[in-house]
């Protein structure tokens, strides 16, 4: 075999390609990352958001669109005084009464959520990392997505800022965070508050959080009993936000199709140049074969050649997509962010050696071919 | 480098476009509301709640609702919703149009939500139950049933949950028709 260095020497000779190659194959593997990235972050936060313990009861005739569904407050508050086998966190039930308003900001819509100090009990993923909860007339929590989500320039909901919402201006008292779910892209006032900002005199839905799974099917007997006392339905999380995966899923196999399709670039970019130097160099592997290498080693040498090649390029771009930071981005129905995380950026390095490794095969293989006394005639 | 621009996302796409040109057993029933809790009552295939004849005496929904409580009546109505694993839905009058059919631009996909005739739907429906000791209702699994089938069912009529009359059913009930629907109407589990 041709010893690795030959392969290293080959690269520095042609210096110009060798580098314009290793430029393509980061940036490739760059393209990679970023849209495996967001359809990971996508399907991360369509599959996470639910929690597996809680029950939304919504209004019997929007059992699916929060924004839409109605619960006349009074049957609401019934419900929510009689719903069995919530959970108690010292010794307050992780029940709260919820107002989901699709608000506007300029041409921007973000969620606005009215919500009981309990809501914080429901949804366990909500930590505040910031001031505090809303207890003043139309305080306001923003959750760390929001800007994103709503159109707003980063800072523009920082804690201590104020914010038209509904025609009215709120004051942002704190900041949340609930990774992997769609609520981050929310902002939450207390529930009169939004009620009065609105002008609803119903709400959207009551959320609780069970204390085991058999009070899963408790509740589900219980709401079907008092479906037509209450008008309302009950529905699990998971149920909710199945839709929110299904409408997903196209825009995350359309990410993997480009992902493989800048893979597939990557290749025919390698292949190009590893032929290219096959072409420039036919007399010299002529030669090589006739001091006594054997075709399989030269071609091994030329795939050693494209590896690295790939490996480099590969690796300057795992490195480059590592500097990026946190990259929120939005979609119809929250925001999330990117997915840059190290098992990703190592799939954008693998990717790249994949290339690399195809890339070099053909090539290779016509060196192998090559009959020796064309290539000493520099005849190919 | 920390991009903060929601554009970002097209860009992206548009970057990558160029860079790449049980065994059965016998149903347990006849609890009542207000019975003691006792162990869950094994589950019972749907099967084996099919009675093997019509109940021709069956009255419509509408009908059954405005009869006196503790009445032994049997009804006949389209199965409206239910709760998976249980022997616990709801018929509607069949007098009630259902949203199968709502026109040349047919597209419900939940036609047995009677969206299109909520207030109809409202006043002709009625909740059955087939409890068993436990007061709770009995675990069938699977029930046998799906929405919009036509179904026969004998009991008593007792006040439920907010004083509306419901049917605690007797034993099992009788599946009359099961209408054909469109390929796109998917039934949930």
């Amino acid at each position: 075999m041709l010893p690795l260095f030959y392969a290293l020497r080959n690269l520095g000779r042609r210096g110009i390609r060798t580098l314009l190659t290793l430029v393509g194959m980061a940036l490739i593997t760059v393209l990679v990352i970023l849209t495996d990235g967001f359809a990971r972050g996508l399907a991360k936060t369509a599959a996470t958001s639910a929690a597996p313990d809680v029950i939304v009861l919504v209004g019997a005739e929007q059992e699916f669109d929060l924004i839409r569904s109605f619960i006349p407050e009074g049957n609401a508050r019934a419900a929510a005084a009689t719903l069995p086998g919530v959970k108690e966190v010292d010794g307050r039930r992780a029940i709260s009464l919820e107002l989901h308003v699709a608000t506007r900001k300029g041409d921007q819509v973000g969620t606005l959520r009215g919500v009981e100090p309990e809501a914080f009990l429901v949804h366990e993923r909500v930590t505040l990392i910031e001031g505090v909860e809303p207890a003043g007339e139309r305080e306001l929590l923003a959750g760390r997505l929001a800007e994103s989500r709503i159109g707003l320039p980063a800072g523009a909901l920082a804690v201590g800022r104020t914010v038209e919402l509904e025609g009215l201006p709120w004051k942002v008292v704190g900041r949340f965070a609930a990774p992997g779910t769609v609520l981050e892209a929310e902002l939450w006032g207390r529930l009169r508050d939004v009620m009065t900002a609105t002008r609803r005199v119903d709400v959207s839905a009551v959320a609780a959080r069970m204390d085991s799974p058999e009070s899963m099917e408790e509740v589900a007997i219980w709401a079907a009993r008092n479906r037509l006392a209450y008008e309302i339905a009950a529905k699990t999380e998971v149920e909710l936000y199945a839709g929110l995966s299904e409408t997903l899923a196209p825009i995350t196999l359309l990410a993997r199709l480009m992902a493989l399709l800048v893979l597939a670039g990557g290749v025919l970019a390698l292949t190009n140049t590893m032929f290219a130097s096959v072409l420039a160099r036919t007399r010299e592997m002529g030669t090589l074969r006739a001091v006594g290498y054997g075709p399989l080693a030269v071609g091994v040498s030329l795939l050693e050649e494209s590896l690295l090649l790939a490996a480099i390029g590969g690796l300057t771009g795992y490195l480059v997509a590592g500097l990026f930071g946190e990259v929120p981005l939005k979609f119809p129905m929250g925001a999330f962010y990117l997915d840059l995380s190290v098992p990703v950026r190592l799939t954008g390095l693998g990717a790249a050696l994949v290339a690399g490794l195809l890339g070099g095969l053909i090539p290779a293989l016509r060196a192998i071919r090559m009959p020796l006394v064309d290539a000493l005639g520099d005849k190919l | 480098m920390n991009l903060r621009n929601s554009s970002f996302a097209l860009t992206l796409f548009a970057g990558a476009l160029l860079s790449a040109c049980g065994g059965e057993s016998a149903p347990s029933v006849g609890g009542s509301p207000s019975a003691p809790a006792a162990p869950a009552t094994p589950s019972t295939a749907g099967s084996a709640m099919l009675l093997p004849a019509d109940l021709r005496d069956a009255v419509p929904v509408l009908e059954a609702l405005a009869g006196q409580e503790g009445q032994e009546v049997a009804i006949v109505g389209k199965l409206q919703s239910r709760v998976k694993g249980r022997a616990l839905f709801y018929l509607v009058d069949e007098s009630v149009p259902d949203c199968t059919r709502t026109g040349d631009k047919d597209t419900c996909r939940t036609p047995w939500d009677y969206c299109c005739n909520v207030k109809e739907m409202k006043a002709g429906i009625m909740l059955v139950e087939l409890r068993g000791t436990d007061g709770k209702p009995l675990r069938v699994e699977p029930l046998g049933l799906r929405e919009l089938d036509l179904v026969a069912v004998k009991g008593t009529l007792t006040k439920g949950e907010g004083g509306r009359l419901m049917l605690l059913a007797k034993d099992g009930w009788f599946l009359r028709d099961r209408p054909k629907v469109r390929s796109s109407i998917k039934f949930p589990d």
